[in-house]
């Protein structure tokens, strides 16, 4: 392993000059061409060995490294006439328009000079943005440069002299263009202490060097040429671009020496000018970009920079990686949360580094013998002089024989190994999370379903990542901050974000109500499939509470209201009686016993698991992992002994009911009716700030959901918890709401588009089947039919427009959260807590003295509370 | 917040410092009122604190963590859980508010440079609150509604019964009507006194009234000795834009009653105002006026102008605020200590900076930083020029050339004894 030989301390920036890339380059380019007819580069050409090699048959002129390893030279063009650098044009511009005509200095008083000189100074010191400076000189010099009146202070030459820039790299000077030999000689007037204030820095950026008069061709490592399948060689854009320049520059030296009239001159050097400003820029304003034969527009120098796709935010700040592997996911509910089912293809391709020793010799032997094919094998021997070997079945004697502490040897993933497993879009950190291996038959990666919600997958076909650490020290960070169980409670909210869900939870609740037993023979089955520890007979039967509480920590005791209580509120009002609930709905835990009350959402489901939270807290997350594991094995092979059956019956209701919820639309769509009335007559009396058919609008939006709300009570009234299915899971939280049963059984309601009623669609109606200006409940999108009983094509019709502005919401929401996620992490990122409690950026700006007021990670608190006196209180006192 | 006597809090500190316990004021302040509502043992409470300086020491923040990042992704994330838009009703007849991811991008990229001019694209709304006035003097709905159209911005336009441009006899000819005024309790005598100072100024144009008639016309025009045609389209649109009453841009004010608290609140909506000046204005006039309960009605959407206002700590708080409703409004939950941290580091330098390219990101110290970011071929050409040095002290530098990022793990390193 590489280690980090020399730190890199600091990266200094600067322009570099003329000199410099003479001397930097190791031959000058004279050839527009690239390979001869015999397909060897030519001399002096673009593609001439000395700029480096791709080929690893040949070998470089220069260095005489062979190709693959010679990092590749420069070489230059010498411009026959200068030429204006596009980055730099505006700046040049800038320059001329604070400096004096004539004696080239900038427009300021000496004293001016050094004051901002003074101000530099301090700026610098202070790590500071210089550019309001800057700007301020140039817009100070501006003035007087164009005001009549005005003289030079140094040289006295009247100005008044208006200068343009012409984008992208013309500047005129009153009526005249400046040409680039103009403008260079002009920068060259310009003092060091001058420059400085401009906001040119004369220790590493000369302005004149602004202006070209030699162009670096980079290597050819750089702008590699590919061999197309027909043999045919495609060049680089980058080549393209030099060959035109070359090719441009010759014909205009030519020219010159030919004494070629002044204008033909000036044509060809502007033609010059156009192929380097394309060179660097191809998407600078005011030129049309270069194109490719096909039409396509080059990528040129800054387009190779710049961008999502540019070498920046592909290459450097993100890198492809070794030793990682892609597959679809699939579930497993019988491995820990903490493990991660890998394929054994998978398993035998990356590898793990593993460090010969003497204890470990007679293991890795085994390795080898089994070879790269056979499972617990290995794929290459690293030996001590580093030089990395294959293990096939014809070397594998020879390396057993040479085998001794100091190898390496690269061995298959086997149980137990730590790996980061990741799912994209990685929104936040528990994106990437620590798992450890457990080696599983076929071809998909495996994991628990409690670690859905982090990850925030499912399984219609997602894929997820996978990579192996191939350094001690990466392991044993992942494996305390990274495992799973250490991130069960999110950093965002305090909030268990792993956790039990769907299943799990319907699955304990049907376990632990109070009405289910079982025979001690099924009690051990679901104890035993849980892989707990089998408790002593009792030789009676055993309430799924009894069998629960064998999940517990012993010492675990919480008082709280489950999910379903949600569902009592109305009868129930304020005075919760507590652990005498009626409906089981109060949960209390003593000592690892669960007493009464039903095991739900509440208790520990994803984002609200009370149990789990505190688990986590008192007794570490290693007895959360536990919990967890043990629980939803409990809660699903519960399930499976219980039974749970769902089907369009369960949303069924008696004529008697539907009567009344018929007798109900009806009344509320007599109101409706009334308040149209009321609007049509003017009798409306329009609310403040709105008008009185907004007024309307929104009346009839209220009567409607309230006619909706009715219905949804209706029908959960008559639902019942104790012989309906669907009904258990939307009560417990395991899936689905109240609002959706009401919606299958009841009435789907008003359907929005912007949260209003609808009204797009046909003139004065939205649909032909309605009188124009209708304002009618039904014409505008209410729907009183249930799922259940099926739409009318009308209510299709608004639902569907319903349903799709969801999507289109959906849809134009992804890149903007993509955005505004990148920007926020982007500007928070070098934030950190220091060691005195400080939390500081990277330069040291204190942002916080302490952070979030009381220097509490939310990831290892209760929902952002770090204790609860009440609770304590309470707990004190029961002692 | 309930008054807790200073012995008591002495006690606790006290007790505190004994057992080494070290808790921010508030937690103090929490273990007091504890203390006195559920009457505990002088035992007990030297139990509940070392519970809880248990529980505080259990879960601080350990040094080294990359708190930053984790503040950027749990936000972010939460956006991800978001409605694009929603408008959200600020009480039962009042304005609209957006809320959403749209808000929260709104906030975030707030344009703040001091003397800008430029429109202001947030919206903003002005909440009034009013000080408790004694038993006969009561904040009722009159004196609401009277208050309401005093802010308000009112126009000609908005008082018109009847509007001629009358070309043959070149004149303006308009009609008040005195419904709407009435309505707006505004005074026709004023209307027509204030009409007659502004347009009588320089004897430009003649003036009759009659009842609620009011005939402008512009003075013969001693070149052509004529009245032109456009002048007198000119005085019309003038005519018709003049302010009467009120307060500039602000063009909707709402009020409303809140029944949790008993008392109105009034909406000022200055979102179409022409730039943040402006509304600054219209928030310094509203504070100057005596009705109003002023530690309440700092109370605006608008966060640049808080800060223009009021500074920056009301702008921290305001943004501190800003934020909770978005999330609130969502029912996502993010923990209060990272809206913080994004609110101190938005105005960390005495200035409202926003996120991204133009604010934090667009400032940070290094250029490998900066052109990892956006503008990739600005930020390395300055730098070029000017010299710049990249010390390589944060995070994204490092990836890019390859080294160990110094946060966590990475900010610390062990010395070796060289043997």
């Amino acid at each position: 392993m590489a280690e980090v030989l020399k730190q890199i301390s600091q990266v200094t920036f600067g322009l570099m000059s003329p000199e410099n890339i003479r001397k930097m380059s190791v031959i000058k380019i004279e050839t527009p061409d690239t390979y001869g007819d015999d397909g060897y580069p030519i001399e002096k050409g673009l593609m001439d060995p000395h700029l480096g090699v791709i080929d690893p048959s040949l070998k470089c002129k220069t260095c005489g490294s062979k190709g693959g390893e010679c990092p590749g030279h420069f070489g230059r063009i010498e411009l026959a006439r200068p030429v204006m650098h596009v980055g730099f044009a505006n700046t040049i511009f800038k320059i001329l328009r604070s400096t004096c005509k004539d004696c080239g200095r900038i427009l300021l008083s000496k004293s001016e000079i050094e004051r901002y000189a003074n101000i530099f100074l301090e700026l610098e010191e202070n790590d500071e943005s210089l550019s309001d400076v800057i700007k301020e000189v140039h817009d100070t010099a501006k003035k007087i440069k164009e005001s009549k009146k005005d003289v030079c202070p140094h040289c006295g030459f009247e100005q008044g002299i208006k200068i343009k820039f012409d984008k992208p790299v013309s500047i005129v000077e009153g009526d005249y263009k400046l040409t680039s030999n103009e403008v260079r000689e002009k920068l060259e007037k310009l003092p060091e202490r001058d420059a400085r204030i401009l906001g040119v820095n004369p220790k590493v950026a000369k302005p004149e060097w602004m202006v070209l008069t030699v162009l670096p061709v980079p290597p050819v490592t750089v702008r590699p040429s590919i061999t197309l399948e027909s043999g045919e060689r495609s060049e680089d854009d980058l080549t393209h671009k030099l060959v035109d320049i070359l090719r441009i520059n010759q014909r205009l030296s030519e020219n010159m020496e030919a004494g070629a009239p002044q204008l033909i001159v000036e044509d060809l050097w502007e033609l010059l000018q156009y192929h380097v400003t394309t060179y660097f820029d191809n998407e600078a304003t005011g030129v049309p970009p270069a194109r490719h034969r096909s039409r396509r527009p080059l990528k040129t120098l800054i387009q190779r920079f710049k961008g999502k796709e540019g070498r920046f935010r592909t290459n450097l700040s993100g890198k492809r990686v070794n030793f990682s592997a892609r597959t679809v996911i699939s579930p497993d509910p019988n491995i820990s949360i903490n493990e991660l089912g890998v394929p054994e293809t998978i398993a035998k391709k990356v590898t793990v580094p593993i460090h010969v020793n003497e204890w470990n010799m007679d293991e890795i032997k085994e390795y080898i013998e089994n070879g790269s094919d056979v499972h617990p094998g290995a794929n290459y021997v690293i030996r001590p002089d580093n030089r990395k070997v294959r293990i096939y079945d014809e070397t594998k004697e020879a390396i057993l024989e040479k085998l001794e502490p100091g190898y390496i040897v690269e061995r298959h993933l086997i149980d137990g190994d730590v790996v980061l497993f990741n799912r994209q879009p990685s929104l936040h950190k528990l994106s990437m999370m620590a798992h450890e291996v457990k080696v599983l038959p076929n071809k998909t990666f495996r994991l628990n379903l409690c670690v859905c919600p982090p990850y925030n997958a499912d399984f219609d076909g997602d894929e997820m990542n996978m990579h192996v650490f191939q350094t001690d020290e990466s392991r044993a960070e992942a494996k305390t901050l990274m495992l799973v169980e250490k991130n069960i409670l999110s950093p965002s909210s305090g909030e268990p974000i792993i956790g039990a869900i769907h299943d799990h939870i319907s699955g304990a609740y049907l376990l632990t109500k109070e009405s289910s037993t079982f025979r001690e023979e099924q009690a051990f089955q679901i104890i035993r499939k849980a892989k707990l520890p089998i408790p002593k007979r009792k030789n009676t039967d055993w309430t799924g509470k009894e069998i629960f509480s064998l999940a517990l920590p012993e010492k675990l005791s919480i008082q709280y209201q489950a999910e379903i209580c949600k569902n009592y509120r109305d009868e129930c009002g304020d005075n919760c009686l507590g652990k005498d609930c009626k409906h089981d709905a109060y949960v209390v835990i003593e000592d690892g016993e669960l007493l009464t009350g039903v095991i739900d959402k509440q208790s520990f489901g994803s984002s609200s698991g009370k149990i789990l939270n505190k688990i986590m807290i008192d007794f570490g997350s290693q007895a959360a992992r536990k919990f967890l594991d043990s629980s939803t094995s409990l809660a699903i092979s519960g399930i499976m002994k219980v039974g749970i059956t769902t089907s369009t019956h369960d949303e069924d209701i008696p004529e008697k009911e539907k009567k009344q919820l018929d007798k109900y639309l009806e009344e509320a769509e007599k109101k409706v009716y009334d308040i149209i009335k009321d609007y049509e007559s003017g009798k409306l009396i329009p609310l403040s700030g709105r008008s009185s058919k907004q007024t309307l609008e929104m009346r009839i939006l209220i009567e409607l959901a309230t006619v909706r709300d009715i219905a949804i009570d209706l029908v959960m009234n008559y639902f019942n918890l104790d012989n309906n299915d669907t009904v258990v899971m939307s009560t417990t939280g395991a899936r689905a709401s109240k609002l959706n049963l009401g919606q299958i059984s009841g009435t789907l309601g008003q359907q929005t588009v912007r949260s209003g009623r609808i009204y797009n669609g046909y003139i004065e109606r939205v649909l032909p089947h309605f009188t124009k200006n209708e304002l009618g409940a039904k014409s505008h999108g209410f729907i009183s039919s249930g799922y259940r009983d099926g739409l009318d094509p009308i209510e299709f019709y608004f639902n569907s427009m319903g349903g799709r502005e969801g999507l289109i919401d959906t849809g134009s929401r992804t890149p903007i959260t993509g955005y505004t996620q990148r920007k926020l992490v982007n500007a928070l990122l070098d934030v950190s807590v220091k060691d005195n409690g400080m939390v500081t950026d990277n330069r040291g700006i204190i942002i916080q003295r302490v952070f979030g007021e009381d220097a509490v990670n939310p990831g290892k608190t209760d929902q952002g509370k770090v204790a609860d006196l009440d609770k304590i209180i309470d707990e004190m006192r029961a002692k | 917040m309930e008054n807790i006597d200073q012995k008591i809090i002495d006690k606790i500190s006290k007790i505190a410092k004994k057992k080494k316990a070290e808790f921010p004021e508030k937690y103090i302040d929490d273990i007091a009122s504890a203390y006195i509502k559920r009457e505990l043992t002088d035992k007990e409470l030297e139990t509940l604190i070392i519970k809880v300086k248990k529980a505080y020491d259990q879960s601080k923040i350990e040094s080294g963590e990359a708190i930053g990042a984790v503040v950027g992704q749990s936000i972010g994330e939460a956006g991800t859980q978001m409605t694009l838009n929603t408008f959200h009703d600020a009480g039962v007849g009042s304005s609209f508010v957006t809320y959403g991811l749209e808000r929260l991008n709104e906030v975030i990229n707030l344009v703040s440079r001091e003397s800008s001019n430029l429109p202001s694209k947030l919206t903003a709304i002005i909440s009034v609150y009013f000080k408790d006035k004694d038993a006969d003097n009561r904040v009722d709905e009159d004196f609401i509604k009277e208050f309401a159209s005093n802010i308000a911005e009112i126009r000609i336009n908005d008082v018109l019964q009847d509007f001629k441009v009358d070309y043959a006899n070149k004149e303006v000819k308009l009609e008040i009507d005195i419904d709407k005024i009435n309505e707006k309790q505004i005074e026709l005598n004023d209307v027509f006194e204030k009409i007659n100072k502004k347009f009588n100024k320089g004897k430009k144009y003649t003036i009759t009234s009659d009842e609620n008639i009011l005939i402008l016309k512009p003075m013969i025009d001693k070149k052509t000795n004529d009245i032109q045609i456009r002048a007198i389209r000119i005085l019309a649109d003038k005519v018709r834009d003049f302010q009467i009453a009120g307060f500039k841009h602000v063009n909707k004010v709402t009020y409303t009653y809140d029944k949790n608290n008993r008392e109105w609140i009034v909406y000022a909506d200055v979102t179409k105002s022409p730039n943040v000046k402006a509304v600054a204005n219209i928030f310094r006039k509203i504070l100057k006026m005596k009705e109003i309960e002023k530690a309440r009605t700092i109370e605006t959407n608008h966060i640049p102008v808080i800060h223009w206002v009021l500074g920056i700590e009301a702008a921290r708080n305001a943004l501190i605020d800003e934020f909770y409703a978005i999330f609130e409004e969502q029912a996502v939950s993010v923990d209060m200590r990272h809206i913080m941290l994004l609110a101190d580091m938005m105005t960390a330098d005495g200035t409202i900076q926003p996120i991204g390219r133009f604010g934090i990101s667009g400032n940070k110290s290094s250029v490998l930083a900066r052109a990892a970011f956006e503008g990739t071929g600005k930020h390395l050409l300055n730098a070029s020029m000017r010299g710049e040095i990249d010390e390589l002290t944060g995070v994204i530098e490092n990836i890019i050339i390859g080294q160990p990022i110094p946060i966590g793990t990475g900010s610390v390193s062990v010395m070796m004894k060289n043997k």
